[in-house]
């Protein structure tokens, strides 16, 4: 019973194409997940797809999500809004309009917690906010609390939205690259808050992330997407140390901080995902792959490597 | 806030001005020489001379302007040539009437389209969102006068459902009185329908799309706090400024549905002053309905600010 | 899929009928509109009078065609002249310095202030009535309305980087009005033409309906709904067939607008 979330075989698609193709994942109470790979590959789609927030015009072809033992494709709204207010935090990609334009930030970012304690519980909530707050570094609360967003930089709406993801104390919390878009002093701080908050208590995590340093230190499990399908998911060390798909295995040399060595310039995956790719049968990598075979672009198949470590590759 | 309503009074203030100025230079100015109108073109020389400084014509321009403008800041807008009258008191006598229409028109209006809008984004793209929005322009193009006439046919001739003919003003019965200007209240918001339904769906589907509204799901809050608290008000502050300016046009355009249904607004007063060449009336009955407007539109511009934070901020300041 | 732009596809074929029915008053017009038959009148539809007559015995038909001429002279007289008089106000008030800019444009919205109908109608009384003077008195509230439009757009344009890096290499205030900004309008200006074209069709018509436009014995759409008034038991062919046109060209001329605004604002094609 301690897994939280569960994907089974999941394919997504709009109009034209393929968004996701044969997702599986899962995840236990306690730990935290990573999702790493380039723009457009499916991490945030899935994440979607957790959340039961799928844009309009896509549809699940294929495939189950179950969060917290309920089928989330076949519990009514009420009971998925309930779930989700109850069990699960969400910290969004740099959105514009996350924050209602309009509204104080005291009034959104304590309606979650009012939702799920009664109307009386506002005053409650915003010294749980304050203490959000603070420990999201925002020095000044009561300000931020009074304000607009449109006052508000980047960085700080996104650690608001993070103090509000925090809120009901969720048992999972799902961050959309958190700290994409905050300088490099704040993306530490909130670095550091993610790991305190992984320390301190049995907070499970689902992370999409860019920067392999920040995964590699808070993640237990790794799933590496490409092109809509998950290439490669094994623990974290595993994933490092003994990277399988050559897909990983360009991702974490190509990584900046982790093996770089300062002297030579900064290397490249060269190509991009192309519209042919993402409807191959075979493998959507092949073409930018330097060790494809010619079978590559018949088939794929995933090996099980260990018990906790898949690969989506031939090779 | 406040430095926001300054700006707004002293803008308004200065629309006023400029509306009072081209009143008065349209009216009494462009027509020619009101003494020689009054008396003929064979009227002695003296009799025109003596009729014109007792009019004060003979005073330059801005003398006039000034003194006509001082009056009407004093609620003093001349008497009536065709009623003898004061044009004040005319004109407060018809303004219920007047009033009425606009405030159960516009009303009609925007509840109405507020419910089509409401149905077009919930089938967005389907059928019935075309049907709504093709169906919104081709009433709205309908002239009024012409939907009146069948309108008066068919309702009141046939049916008998509303009076043909004439007013019942409220302290006669307050059904009877909304009995009496439904109909027409109806047609004048027909003509409003395209534009405000449009204002709405568009705006609606806006906020619902919305990064917002994908937070509200997910922090998993009530469809009906969603809604209202966050899809609506954004939703509502751009029909609210239309609603309001098309409420002061509205005013402004009810003769002819005053006149088909033989209602008596300001509208038909207008009218009579246009045909009987009333020069006092007709300059107050315009200064009044543009005043009016002006006011109005002022409201709104008060009203939506307080309801949109954005606004006082990005306004407050410099323009 | 490429959606179809219906507005634009009914807007041209109504507004086709208003020009063809135009056209054909001067090719084929089966009686003078003024021409009256008292022995017949009040008839209904039939070979000879194709719809009816009214209360003078003057054919409904010939009257519609001749109408048509009066509702899109006086509509496009009028709106080329508020386009041509607004253009320049707001031009002007965009070019010119703050405290001028911001006097012109309280001027506008004091224009803005006269609801159509109302100016049209104070106009037509100060002028007399009439064709011409009906045209300026619907011209004037077009004034403001083309007035706001290139405002905004030369505030707009002002703003854009090619604007800027143009006066950088010193082109002329003028000059820039003619060969950057102008083009740029034009397209949103077609948009709000014809849209106005049919608001001035209608206002037209109003007018004559409330007796200051077009004078009898002339025909116009307006004046022939308020002569049949009268008669809307005896005859409703004389009330019936003018509102169609008229609904006809009103809807055309907006449909037209809105149609030729989604082609410039049309989704881009993805595949």
């Amino acid at each position: 019973m301690n897994e939280i979330v569960r994907i089974d075989s999941l394919s997504v698609r709009d109009s034209r194409r393929y968004l996701l193709r044969d997702i599986s994942l899962s995840l236990q109470l306690g730990s935290a997940l990573a999702f790493i790979g380039e723009s457009g590959s499916g991490k945030t789609m899935t994440i979607k797809s957790i959340l039961g927030i799928l844009p309009d015009d896509t549809e699940v072809e294929n495939g189950k999500v179950t969060l917290f033992q309920s089928d989330m494709f076949s519990i009514s709204d009420k009971e998925k809004r309930r779930l989700l207010c109850e069990n699960v935090g969400f910290v969004p990609q740099n959105t514009v309009n996350y924050l209602h334009p309009l509204l104080k930030i005291s009034d959104q970012i304590t309606d979650g917690y009012t939702r799920l304690h009664g109307r009386g519980s506002k005053k409650e909530a915003l010294e749980i906010a304050r203490t959000l707050l603070e420990s999201v570094g925002i020095t000044d609360p009561e300000r931020v609390l009074s304000s607009y967003p449109s006052l508000l930089s980047g960085g700080m709406k996104q650690r608001v939205n993070i103090a509000s993801a925090l809120m009901n104390h969720p048992s999972l919390l799902i961050s959309d690259e958190p700290t994409s878009a905050l300088d490099k002093v704040v993306q530490k701080q909130v670095a550091e808050l993610y790991l305190d908050l992984r320390k301190n208590s049995l907070m499970s995590l689902i992370v999409v992330s860019h920067d392999l340093v920040f995964v590699k230190k808070i993640a237990d499990r790794v799933a590496v997407f490409y092109a809509g399908e998950i290439v490669e998911v094994g623990e974290s060390d595993e994933i490092f140390s003994n990277p399988l798909h050559p897909y990983t295995k360009a991702l974490i040399s190509l990584s900046p901080s982790l093996v770089r060595d300062k002297s030579k310039p900064l290397k490249e995956i060269k190509g991009y995902i192309t519209e042919k790719d993402r409807r191959n049968i075979g493998c959507p990598f092949a073409s930018r792959c330097i060790s494809a075979r010619k079978e590559c672009l018949e088939s794929v198949e995933v090996k099980e490597v260990s018990e906790t470590h898949f690969v989506r590759c031939v090779l | 806030m406040l430095r926001y309503i300054l700006k707004r009074i002293l803008s308004a203030l200065l629309v006023l001005f400029f509306v009072s100025l081209i009143t008065f230079v349209v009216i009494s100015v462009i027509p020619g020489d009101r003494a020689i109108l009054a008396l003929g073109i064979d009227a002695t020389k003296e009799s025109v001379e003596a009729l014109r400084s007792s009019m004060g014509l003979d005073k330059p321009f801005f003398e006039r302007y000034f003194s006509w403008l001082i009056s009407a800041l004093h609620f003093d807008l001349g008497v009536s040539d065709v009623y003898g009258e004061r044009v004040g008191s005319l004109i407060l006598s018809r303004l219920p009437v007047t009033f009425s229409l606009t405030l159960f028109s516009i009303f009609i209006a925007s509840v109405l389209s507020a419910l089509l809008a409401l149905l077009c984004q919930m089938k967005k793209g389907k059928g019935l969102d075309g049907a709504i929005r093709g169906g919104v322009i081709l009433i709205s193009a309908l002239p009024s006068f012409w939907i009146s006439l069948v309108a008066l046919i068919f309702f009141c001739g046939k049916l008998k459902w509303f009076p043909v003919n004439g007013y019942i003003s409220p302290d006669k019965g307050f059904l009877p009185f909304l009995r009496s200007i439904t109909l027409p209240s109806i047609i004048l918001a027909l003509g409003e329908l395209s534009l405000l339904t449009r204002m709405f769906r568009s705006s609606l589907i806006n906020s619902f799309n919305e990064d917002y509204m994908t937070a509200c799901k997910v922090k998993g809050l009530g469809r009906v706090r969603s809604m209202v608290h966050y899809g609506l008000r954004s939703a509502i502050i751009a029909p609210i400024t239309l609603i309001g300016n098309q409420a002061a046009k509205l005013f402004g355009g009810t003769v002819v549905v005053e006149t088909i249904f033989s209602l008596p607004g300001i509208g038909r007063l207008l009218l009579v002053a246009v045909e009987q060449h009333d020069i006092p009336l007709l300059e107050g009955v315009v200064l009044f309905i543009t005043t009016m407007v002006v006011v109005m539109n002022f409201l709104t511009d008060i009203f939506v600010a307080i309801a949109d934070p954005l606004i006082r901020q990005s306004e407050g300041g410099v323009k | 899929m490429k959606k179809k732009n219906f507005s634009l596809i009914l807007g041209v074929f109504f507004v086709a009928i208003i020009i063809f029915l135009f056209l054909l008053s001067f090719v084929y017009l089966p009686y003078s509109e003024d021409q009256m038959d008292t022995k017949n009148r009040f008839s209904p539809p039939s070979s000879s009078h194709l719809l009816g007559t009214d209360q003078f015995g003057r054919d409904i038909f010939s009257r519609i065609l001749v109408s048509t001429r009066s509702a899109l002279a006086v509509s496009t007289s009028s709106v080329l002249m508020g386009t041509v008089f607004g253009l320049l106000l707001g031009a002007l008030a965009a070019l010119s310095p703050h405290f001028i800019e911001s006097i012109l444009m309280r001027f506008v919205d004091a224009m803005m202030a006269f609801p159509g109908i109302l100016s049209a109608m104070v106009l037509s009384a100060v002028l007399g009535k009439g064709v011409m003077n009906a045209s300026i008195a619907i011209a004037f509230f077009m004034v403001p309305v083309f007035a706001r439009l290139s405002y905004s757009m030369i505030l707009e344009s002002k703003k854009k980087e090619y604007i800027k890096a143009a006066k950088s290499y010193g082109a002329s205030t003028p000059r820039l009005f003619i060969f950057h900004m102008l083009p740029e309008m034009f397209t949103r200006l077609i948009t709000q033409l014809s849209s106005s074209i049919g608001a001035a069709i209608l206002t037209e018509s109003s007018l004559s309906f409330l007796g200051l436009g077009i004078q009898p014995p002339g025909a116009s759409l307006g004046l022939m709904l308020s002569e049949a008034k009268g008669y809307i038991l005896i005859q409703p062919y004389q009330a019936l067939w003018p509102g169609v046109i008229l609904s006809i060209a009103v809807l055309g001329f907006s449909l037209l607008g809105d149609g030729i605004n989604e082609i410039i604002k049309g989704e881009p094609d993805y595949e």
